[in-house]
């Protein structure tokens, strides 16, 4: 996992609870890749043992900014670091790896059976919304409206094959280029994102052209936006409110491995759960 | 009669140079399939450099059933009578053949005829959008396109070519009485051969779910865009190097692509067409 704070969002703390549930349910090593190594030690030096390996790197300055919502109602803009995710390849310490976001909360082992895959790279294609009510607004199929097929980053397992530095040396060159490639693929939005540049580099690795490489991950991708909000976790089971234009629905997901991108709402469920 | 080939129906009209076209899809045939055999079926006294490209060209056969109409369509159920090849694949003239195809004659000489039944866009991604297609979804006609078909010269398909000569000569009775809803006032064939499939319950011989055979298909509605022009090289770009490999918006094409628009065959394609046919033919 990779945590890099802004002022407003403790990704180190999300990483811990991410780790608690990656040991409960896959029984996998963890390492956390950070730029706040001193933050970890001195706000979570107790928690910090649940990490098998921690390696520091160096912030990269960024200038993106985005905005951050918590809920409908409630937004702010802060910075928005996600320039290592290309570090991966070289930086992970093990033969096959799982990379998730920190905000990616594992709910069941249904990923375990990446390693009794002959496959060295999986990851989605398609993300399953939970709200049901809201779902046309949030269909993504193509990064953009003339591009490819999208690929979401969120979560991937690679094993260290050539093809699969290959895949990664190109995805550090697209994000080098960004500008370019942005325009090159109608991408309006000028901030990098690390979905586009894997959906990118996938495409051009096999030639341009729709391919059977690489195949999707053994789960599906469900997910809560950031007008949504997590209420509660405790036994593997969520309870969420989904937004809608009439407010606010209630719904329990249970043991499922959830993308919660409300960063605040999953803080408040932390602050009340393993930090208590 | 040679054994196999592929034939391509031009039948000039004022807007649309049609033998133009077909010269180009002859060399792209031959550049990706130089042992392959092409017919011309035309109305047009053509150039020689032209001519040479073909193995065969061929008059249109019969009166013009097709007098008076601007598109040039009613003529072309003569491609099975005109037809030099045994076994013939008919192609749309507004298409380009991008890489070998020559695997699909194995899969089509288990059928008497056949007609692709799916079309792809330039994502390859197969499109089950009927915009273009309201006549054959409300009136539960089988989805055939004749963009690319084939024909074996036997004696159990003339039966099916009589009664397609008879819906293309009486094409608004028929349109009246098989697709009463969204009834198209216009001769197309793809309605046509979906009619004469419908009547005679052959369907299932002569198409495959599978869809191996198939085009990619330029109208703008089949792209998967929200935003969907009137014409789609408004929307995206065309790419080609010097081997006339084709991108389309950075999706290298493949296969047979029906360009659909007469403006994507520019002069400097068809130059880089030849110049790609010439060095493989030499």
């Amino acid at each position: 996992m990779f945590a890099h704070n802004n002022k407003i969002v403790d990704y180190v703390k999300q990483a811990i609870f991410a780790a608690v549930q990656i040991k409960k349910h896959l029984k996998l090593p963890v390492t956390l890749i950070t730029s706040d190594q001193a933050h970890l030690n001195t706000h979570y030096k107790k928690q910090a043992t649940i990490f098998d390996q921690v390696i520091d790197i160096k912030e990269h300055s960024t200038n993106q900014i985005k905005d951050f919502y918590n809920g409908a109602e409630h937004k702010i803009k802060d910075q928005w670091k996600n320039h290592l995710r290309s570090t991966a390849y070289e930086l992970s310490p093990y033969d096959e790896t799982i990379v998730m976001d920190t905000d990616y909360i594992v709910g069941n082992n249904n990923l375990s059976k990446c390693f009794e895959s002959n496959q060295d790279f999986l990851i989605h294609q398609k993300s399953i919304y939970i709200n049901y009510f809201n779902k046309p607004e949030w269909k993504i199929k193509y990064i953009s409206e003339t591009g490819m097929v999208m690929y979401w980053a969120t979560v991937f397992y690679f094993k260290k094959t050539p093809r699969v530095k290959h895949l990664f040396n190109l995805i550090q060159h697209i994000k080098d280029n960004w500008d370019f490639y942005r325009f090159t693929w109608q991408i309006h939005e000028p901030n990098f994102r690390n979905d586009f540049a894997f959906s990118m580099a996938i495409h051009m690795l096999n030639g341009h052209q729709k391919g059977v490489w690489p195949q999707c991950l053994p789960d599906s991708l469900y997910y809560i936006t950031d007008r949504d909000k997590a209420d509660k976790f405790e036994q593997d089971c969520w309870t969420v409110s989904l937004y809608n234009t009439q407010g606010y629905t209630k719904t329990l997901a249970k043991n499922i491995n959830l993308h919660v991108m409300n960063k605040f709402s999953l803080d408040n469920i932390i602050n009340s759960g393993i930090l208590k | 009669m040679t054994e196999q080939g592929f034939c391509i129906f031009a039948q000039h009209n004022d807007q649309t140079d049609y033998v133009r076209q077909a010269y180009a899809l002859a060399m792209s045939i031959k550049t990706h399939m130089p042992d392959s055999k092409t017919c011309l079926i035309t109305n047009v006294n053509i150039a020689k450099n032209i001519k040479d490209v073909f193995d065969h060209v061929i008059d249109i056969p019969g009166t013009d059933d097709a007098e008076g109409q601007d598109w040039k369509i009613q003529n072309r159920y003569k491609i099975y009578h005109a037809t030099p090849f045994k076994h013939s694949i008919i192609l749309d003239a507004d298409m380009l053949i991008l890489s070998d195809i020559s695997h699909w004659w194995t899969f089509l000489k288990n059928y008497k005829m056949y007609f692709t039944s799916a079309v792809k866009n330039y994502r390859d991604e197969f499109n089950q959008n009927d915009y273009y297609r309201k006549t054959f979804t409300s009136n539960q006609l089988p989805n055939l396109y004749c963009g690319v078909h084939y024909y074996q010269r036997c004696k159990e398909n003339e039966h099916f070519i009589q009664l397609l000569q008879y819906i293309v000569r009486g094409h608004s009775q028929f349109y009246k009485k098989f697709t009463p809803k969204h009834t198209q006032n216009w001769c197309s064939m793809d309605v046509n051969v979906s009619i004469a499939s419908k009547i005679l319950g052959i369907t299932e011989k002569i198409t495959s779910q599978v869809p191996y055979v198939t085009f990619t298909h330029m109208k703008p509605h089949l792209q998967d865009w929200q935003n969907v022009p009137d014409h789609w090289m408004k929307k995206v770009n065309v790419y080609y190097d010097d081997k006339a490999n084709i991108k389309i918006d950075n999706f290298r094409q493949q296969g047979v692509l029906h360009y659909v628009e007469n403006e994507f065959l520019t002069d400097d394609l068809l130059k880089t067409i030849e110049k790609r046919y010439y060095e493989s033919v030499n």
